[in-house]
């Protein structure tokens, strides 16, 4: 899947990483993200959200997309600049429906200590956009206040 | 992630530092059910030097509850950061797990609930 086109990136701008199909692999990309939003002055609310969004996607992508299977590989595209940060994240696995995902939010959920990741990058990005077989999410962070809406699948 | 457990009555008082990474939630579920027993169900988290928590790291808490409600105990949370604050907020979490804002008051907490 290209970069969506309301991310306001082009497909030239965007740096890719792949890396093994386990959580220590994961740490590289997700390091030299934060690396360049230390450097380009993202606020520390900006860069806490950031992080939570990236590792809800690379858990999923390690753990639910590519079933913790140490052959599969992750594929990390991302772009950051100071007005954005725009990062895709995709596995090998078969993909999901994120519409099928339980609400974590709803009482009787509440107390399950698992399914809060998709909740989560929606409620700390600007937009978040799956593939049609959800085996690749797309984040992005507007770098101002304004962020919350999940736009779901593309 | 830094971990470090003292005994107050029948709570465990467990200062986190650091961050709860990619890799450290599995480390901190079992770290913090270890602390968890008949003697000492009640789990007092003091997160004032704690930079970042991601899910599993509250998937942590929430098993640690879930466990220290079985043994008649409690979770109570004392001086997160504005940013987990938040994160506590956002997941509603913090009406299962009780935010302080001093150490004394969650002990009185844990001290106030008949055994």
């Amino acid at each position: 899947m290209p970069v969506p086109s309301d991310f306001g990136v082009r497909e030239s701008d965007l740096n890719e990483i792949t890396v093994a199909n386990d959580l220590r692999s994961a740490k590289s990309p997700e390091d030299r993200i934060l690396e360049e939003l230390a450097g380009k002055n993202y606020s520390p609310e900006a860069r806490f959200a950031i992080r939570l969004a990236l590792e809800e996607a690379l858990t999923n992508a390690v753990k639910h997309g590519n079933r913790n299977n140490a052959s599969k590989r992750l594929h990390i595209r991302y772009h950051v600049d100071t007005q954005r940060t725009v990062i895709g994240v995709c596995d090998e696995g078969a993909g999901f429906a994120p519409a099928k995902i339980p609400d974590p939010t709803i009482e009787e959920n509440l107390e399950r200590p698992c399914g809060r990741g998709i909740m989560l990058m929606c409620a700390y990005m600007t937009k978040v956009r799956y593939n049609k077989s959800g085996n690749e999410v797309w984040l992005l962070r507007v770098n101002q206040p304004e962020h919350g809406a999940c736009d779901g699948r593309d | 992630m830094k971990i470090s457990l003292r005994q107050s009555g029948r709570a465990q008082i467990a200062k986190l530092s650091g961050e709860v990474g990619l890799e450290e939630g599995a480390e901190l579920q079992t770290r913090l059910l270890a602390a968890i027993d008949k003697d000492t169900p009640h789990l007092i988290l003091e997160l004032s030097d704690l930079a970042f928590i991601g899910s599993p790291g509250l998937s942590a808490l929430l098993a640690s509850r879930a466990t220290a409600r079985e043994l008649g105990g409690s979770i109570q949370i004392v001086s997160p950061s504005e940013q987990i604050g938040g994160l506590l907020k956002v997941t509603q979490i913090d009406p299962l797990i009780r935010v302080h804002q001093n150490l004394e008051s969650a002990i009185q907490a844990t001290i106030d609930r008949p055994k």
